[in-house]
């Protein structure tokens, strides 16, 4: 999973532009391991380009943060950053880190970061507290330089009055909820997410981003959209004899991927509305470059931008020459009743195995009992499971969350996926087998996952 | 004006002045961070007088346009320590002019 990101470290796009303005003072809020100090790390990396930064930790050793954070030593100069540790900041006097720091911002051009703030703050009273911190804020204005005050503090201070911006990291329970007992508890994740309190100057167009930790850096998930064009697609090998790739490599780890003779459901979310179908049709691009035949059942044919750089023989053109080898695709829409639907699915499905060897089916449930009722679905089912064995291939269901044979289709499956929103951002967890919450960022035309952690 | 005022506690007073000033704007903890830099770059508590503008243009390095509110504090406190009417005199820099006159000739 380590090489899946190459461009980790993504700020909320509304505080990259509030760093890039003229204010002057940013507070992060937020409970312990929240992840404030790497936040203010990726701030800092950011600031120190454009001039000498400078970072006081009461908390962290110049090792320990070495250690926490091994990419600073690769994109940060320490010599060039100016590194103020004060480690034994709780032992010094308020008088003496003022006298530090006022001396930091007088010769520091970019950015000095203050973590904690409160191990300092706490030691004055309310009165002294309110005229020191009016008083750096003025002069950091007064020297051009970003003053970033870390704080575990979530009752409201005078600080976030003072402060140009505020931001606040917490923790999240996602998907169940903590006094729910099974079935909703198998889908409670923990995440991250940062909410955007002020930042003045700055329109706030969406106040709260999900983001996760991921080798020690602050990504942020922005809102999924959907603009894969795989023009240039390879196929990912069958994972072994048993599992055959998703052509999503954090997907194929997760779940293994997909598994011979065996149903992969995915269960999509209420909020995800066709978002989904960009990953989708990675599954369905990996088959057919791998060989394979594709026929998917569906009520419907996705809009253009959600299906780009697939193609649809008769529907969107005929495959180029060099495109030869690719496996068919064909898709199947509902007909005005189920045993139509039935027939005609089942010999476009037998065509295609005339054709190649091994096909895969997605399936949409949804459509089925949406259309026709849960007892043709469970009959579609059933039918679907006959064929999974006797092909010895497996088949990609896909459900909506809160349809009536979820559950029933969520015990025959060996493999329970859920894709699901989280502040815009579309997000995957395993209920079977269990994993954890993963991310869906698109880098370099391809999907990948990203450990939501 | 000139028998009014104590000389030889100007500079006292103008110290002490500057000082609760700074502390009542800033906190005792900037304040004293206020005072030390100042002195480092030549303002002398002693010789307040003298030495005024050292601290001053330290302020001005410090809060930039803020430090004008500063400094007529200061002001305001300086003549009410000397007992000076309040209208008498606009500036601050008014002020140390008249009181190193004060100074040099009681």
């Amino acid at each position: 999973m380590s090489n899946y990101i190459a461009s980790p470290g993504i700020l909320p796009p509304e505080l990259e532009k509030f760093l890039q303005g003229h204010s002057a003072t940013l507070l992060i809020k937020g409970a312990p391991g929240t992840g404030k100090t790497t936040l203010a790390l990726e701030i800092l990396k950011i600031m120190s380009e454009k001039g000498e930064s400078t970072y006081f930790s009461t908390r962290l050793s110049l090792e320990k943060i070495k250690n926490q954070f091994p990419w600073i030593k690769e994109d940060f100069s320490f010599e060039r950053l100016g590194f103020e540790f004060l480690t034994n900041a709780r032992l010094c006097t308020p008088e003496f880190f003022i006298t530090t720091l006022g001396r930091v911002i007088r010769k520091t051009k970019g950015c000095v970061v203050l973590d904690s703030w409160d191990a300092i703050a706490k030691e004055l009273d309310p009165k002294e507290r309110l005229k020191l911190e009016k008083a750096l804020v003025n002069v950091a204005d007064s020297y051009k330089v970003r003053l970033i005050f870390v704080s575990e503090e979530f009752t409201h201070q005078p600080i976030e009055y003072i402060a140009d911006g505020v931001v606040t990291l917490r923790h999240l329970w996602v998907f169940g909820r903590s006094t729910d007992k099974y079935p909703p508890l198998v889908r409670r994740r923990s995440a991250r997410e940062i909410e955007l309190e002020k930042l003045r100057g700055v329109p706030i167009h969406q106040r709260t981003y999900v983001f996760t930790l991921y080798d020690g850096r602050f990504t942020c998930l922005l809102p999924y959209r959907p603009q894969i064009a795989i023009r240039s697609f390879k196929a990912t090998p069958d994972l072994d004899d048993w599992h055959i790739s998703t052509g999503i490599p954090g997907l194929d780890k997760t779940t293994k991927g997909l598994p011979r003779k065996r149903f992969f459901l995915l269960e999509i979310g209420r909020r995800v509305g066709l978002r989904f179908y960009p990953l989708l049709f990675t599954l369905i691009q990996n088959t057919i470059h791998s060989g394979r035949g594709a026929i998917m059942l569906s009520s419907f044919l996705p809009p253009p931008e959600f299906r780009k750089g697939i193609e649809f023989p008769g529907i969107n053109k005929e495959p180029e020459k060099d495109e030869d080898y690719l496996g068919t695709f064909k898709m199947i829409f509902l007909g005005k009743t189920y045993e139509e639907t039935a027939v005609n699915y089942t010999r476009e499905y037998e065509r295609l195995r005339h054709q190649h060897k091994e096909v895969i089916e997605f399936i949409d449930l949804n459509a089925i009992e949406g259309k026709f009722g849960l007892k043709e679905t469970i009959s579609f089912l059933s039918d679907a499971a006959t064929r999974v064995f006797e092909a010895n291939m497996p088949a990609v269901l896909l459900a909506r969350e809160g349809m009536t044979s979820l559950d029933l289709t969520s015990r025959l499956v060996a493999v329970h996926v859920v894709i699901d929103d989280l502040d815009g951002a579309l997000v995957i967890y395993g209920i079977s087998p269990r994993s954890g919450l993963y991310g869906v960022i698109t880098e370099k035309n391809r999907h990948h996952l990203i450990e939501l952690m | 004006m000139k028998k009014e005022v104590d000389v030889r506690n100007i500079n006292k007073t103008v110290h002490g002045a500057v000082r609760k000033t700074l502390e009542d704007i800033f906190g005792k903890v900037v304040a004293s961070f206020i005072l030390k830099e100042a002195y480092l770059s030549g303002y002398d508590p002693l010789d307040p007088v003298t030495t005024i503008d050292k601290l001053l243009k330290m302020l001005k390095s410090l809060f930039g346009r803020g430090s004008i509110v500063v400094e007529k504090t200061m002001a305001d406190e300086v003549k009410m320590r000397l007992g000076l009417k309040v209208n008498e005199f606009k500036e601050f820099s008014e002020i140390i002019r008249i009181l190193k006159e004060t100074k040099h000739n009681p």
